[in-house]
């Protein structure tokens, strides 16, 4: 499984579209499209592009949970009453009608819960992906049908769609602006959601976006970007652990050889990559390298054996469905939003199960975290990380 | 979207009329500004001031000095309720008052005052044979209640309860009177509560001004201290515009309020034969069954299989104005506490919805309501899975 050298090493492209894969085509007739306004300065544009072409709009702000009784003055998330305010003002300005749709159960069951979870379980969860696969284009889509009529969901995610030759089948595509691509997390999309997706940025830069903005006067054009999990107000989501039950117990911290070199202070606190908040004295950097609930031990290594070139994946398909046992897709790999491409070939063992095999290593893969995998510029498989079967310390084997 | 709306919203406001928008321009280009000074000015604000509460004073049957001007009926119910209660006494209130009461009584209960919940039946009206009415009356307790509610349409049995209240020896009774004054005239001495609320909106008067009307011998502690306005019981510059024109609407309600109650009625038995059986629409109907029992021209119904938030976005986008009734943070699926009240499930309390036609309303919109009702119910019945709604 680690003969490398079998990889092909010329064939793929790095741009473009695969073999029997063309650009979406542009909408020839006006649809009925409902566009997730979050009060931020992308979907606001969106809406107002599928405005301009001559499509029947209708705006949407989901309440997801909580938080959405607060405001902030800081403006930094989409989820609070300001941000409805925003996007309420923005569907004004474009004239398209403007509900507030609670989400707030599907939010809980796919993203919520599973976010908390998985960090018990020692992952280090994508909460955006669940969200985007089962909230967005999951139950808004339905709602969007059954209250309004609309054929399809828009979003101002920055991402393309391609089609089958046949027509048949749909995938995701990177972006024009490879800075502010989200393909990554929205890869759990089906082909089907993909067919009912619209994203009107897929082609424009984020400064692109900002200048239309400007340049219709739209409320939200100068808001700054939203960067935290949401739901997670402070980035502080150890307080949201302990407020779901969590009572942090110290437990020590080993290095590979299995020796413990210190103490911390509640394993689900850490995530794989993570330097900071190890109070341990070491001649170079140290790095979590592993999280085990069940131990309750951190292990940590330098920075260099968290390198790998085989990650096991769960979870693993393609917007088709799920990958057969025995299929190698080829491509470039990433494991984290924005972060390295890496070459490789993703071996299905069915059910789900995969390896990702690299030409060149990727660092610190973290258990519970999205991995995908494209073809050209299609996204054409996705997974989670696995939790290693056995931990990289001997000792613990 | 349909290009002709219906607006079926009216329990919660209805468009200011068109005499009284007028009134209130000719005001504004008049100059009609504070009636407090030593000036001409001054003075004919103040004689513009003094002519709407001595109008509204001789609509309800008191005296002007009755009569405090507050910026809206939920002001007008903290202020009374602000004079009248002290922190052990019993607060009686009932499970399907809105939320602005529900938020005073809950005020109260967290100072550590006692609140007693006056139950309801299945319509929502008040269960007044009770000895829990006897025992907050007899402490010497407050009640603050709703005539009747704005989500239900239900017309409580208000003179029941007010003789027990008495006999017992309650303390202030605080009503709500912002629905019912459109569809009964109420004359304050007849009546016999402590205070009063009744507010312009409801009545096609601008928003943002209501009154409280309270016995003579009544002392009203400020929530806002100030200069002595409103005899001294409110401080701030008084609104002479906003009272102008809220006295005008009130009068014009009252001269025609036979004659629209017929119209309201006609609209809602045009609306029933266009709906038929709500059941058929997977709708059931809350409040009062009789209609002699509640507000004309209102309906309510609660659906198992919607949200009351999403029955109401899929109308207005059908172009039908509605309301759920319960007026909420945004896209809060809290269940409705009235529903709730009145025995539905929880599935039931998040899906009600509430049609209130008004008097600008035709018999051809109120069929056309009840056609969009039944068309949109339609459509959401057979595209949601129960789990995508619930």
């Amino acid at each position: 499984m680690s003969d490398h050298a079998a990889l092909p090493h010329a064939g793929l492209p790095h741009s473009g579209l695969p073999t029997g894969w063309l650009a979406e085509p542009v909408a020839s007739a006006p649809e009925r499209v409902l566009i997730a306004l979050s009060g931020g300065v992308d979907s606001s544009v969106a809406a107002a592009l599928l405005v301009e072409v001559g499509h029947e709009v209708v705006g949407v702000w989901m309440r997801l949970h909580d938080a959405a009784d607060r405001v902030d003055g800081g403006r930094k998330s989409c989820c609070t009453l300001d941000a409805a305010d925003d996007a309420r003002r923005v569907a004004d300005q474009l004239k398209i009608p403007f509900h507030i749709q609670n989400l707030e159960r599907e939010f809980a069951a796919a993203v919520l819960e599973p976010f908390i979870g998985s960090y018990l379980d020692g992952e280090t969860p994508s909460p955006c992906v669940g969200c985007n696969t089962a909230v967005k284009f999951g139950a808004l889509v339905g709602k969007g049908s059954a209250l309004f009529g609309c054929d399809a969901v828009a979003t101002g995610h920055y991402a393309r769609r391609a089609v089958s030759t046949d027509g048949a089948s749909w995938r995701l595509r990177t972006a024009v602006d490879s800075d502010k691509d989200q393909t990554y997390f929205l890869h759990g999309l089906s082909s089907e959601a993909i067919a009912r997706a619209r994203f009107p940025l897929g082609e424009m830069t984020k400064s692109e976006v900002r200048d239309a903005a400007r340049a219709r006067g739209l409320a939200t054009a100068e808001k700054p970007e939203s960067q935290e999990i949401c739901f997670v107000p402070d980035g502080d989501y150890r307080s949201l652990l302990r407020s779901r039950g969590w009572s942090p117990k110290p437990g020590e911290i080993v290095d590979e050889r299995g020796e413990v070199v210190g103490e911390h202070q509640g394993s689900a606190g850490f995530t794989v990559g993570q330097r900071r908040g190890l109070s341990v004295a070491a001649d170079t950097p140290r790095y979590v390298s592993a999280v085990d609930p069940r131990t309750n031990r951190i292990t940590i290594g330098r920075r260099e054996s968290l390198e790998r070139r085989e990650i096991d994946l769960t979870g693993a398909a393609t917007p088709s469905g799920e990958l057969q046992s025995g299929m190698i897709l080829e491509g470039r790999a990433r494991i984290r939003h924005r972060g390295v491409l890496a070459e490789g070939r993703l071996i299905s063992r069915g059910g789900g199960a995969a390896t990702l095999e690299l030409r060149e290593p990727l660092w610190a893969p973290s258990p519970g975290q999205t991995v995908v995998l494209y073809e050209g510029e299609t996204l054409a498989a996705g997974g989670q990380i696995a939790v290693p079967i056995t931990a990289p310390v001997a000792a613990h084997a | 979207m349909s290009p002709a709306r219906i607006f079926a919203d009216h329990a919660a406001g209805s468009a200011v009329r068109p005499e009284v928008a007028d009134l209130l321009a000719d005001l504004y280009r008049d100059g009609i500004g504070n009636p407090n000074g030593g000036h001409a000015e001054a003075r004919r604000s103040r004689a513009v001031l003094d002519e709407a509460r001595a109008a509204l004073a001789a609509a309800l049957g008191v005296e002007s000095r009755q009569i405090t001007f507050t910026a809206s009926a939920s002001e007008g119910l903290a202020l009374a309720l602000n004079s009248e209660t002290r922190a052990k006494e019993p607060l009686l209130t009932s499970a399907t008052e809105h939320r602005g009461a529900r938020a005073l009584a809950q005020r109260h209960d967290a100072a550590g005052g006692a609140v007693s919940l006056l139950s309801v039946d299945g319509s929502g009206a008040w269960v007044t044979d009770s000895q829990l009415i006897r025992d907050a009356a007899s402490q010497g307790g407050v009640a603050l209640l709703t005539l009747a509610s704005g989500e239900l349409g239900t017309i409580q049995p208000r003179a029941d309860l007010i003789r027990i209240w008495r006999e017992a020896g309650g303390g202030a009774l605080i009503l709500d009177g912002v629905q019912a004054a459109a569809a009964a005239e109420l004359r304050f001495d007849e009546i016999g509560a402590t205070h009063l609320v009744i507010g312009s909106a409801k009545v096609e008067g601008p928003a943002g001004i209501a009154a409280l009307i309270s016995a003579p011998d009544r002392r009203l502690h400020p929530l806002v201290p100030g200069g002595g306005q409103e005899r001294g019981r409110r401080g701030g510059t008084e609104a002479v515009p906003l009272a102008a024109a809220f006295a005008h609407a009130y009068r014009l309600m009252s001269d025609e309020r036979s004659a629209t109650q017929r119209h309201l009625t006609q609209l809602g038995e045009a609306f029933d034969a266009a709906l038929g059986s709500p059941a058929t629409h997977g709708l059931i109907a809350t409040g009062a069954s009789d209609l002699g029992a509640r507000l004309p021209g209102h309906r309510s119904y609660a659906a198992e299989w919607a949200l009351g938030d999403d029955l109401v976005a899929a109308l207005d986008h059908a172009g039908l104005a509605a309301s759920t009734g319960s007026a909420c943070i945004s896209g809060s699926r809290e269940p409705s506490e009235a529903l709730a009240a009145c025995g539905l499930s929880d599935a039931a309390s998040r899906g009600g919805i509430r049609i209130s036609f008004g008097r600008t309303n035709s018999v051809h919109e109120a069929r056309l309501a009840a056609a969009v009702l039944v068309a949109t119910c339609a459509r959401i019945r057979s595209s949601y899975t129960a789990e995508l709604s619930r």
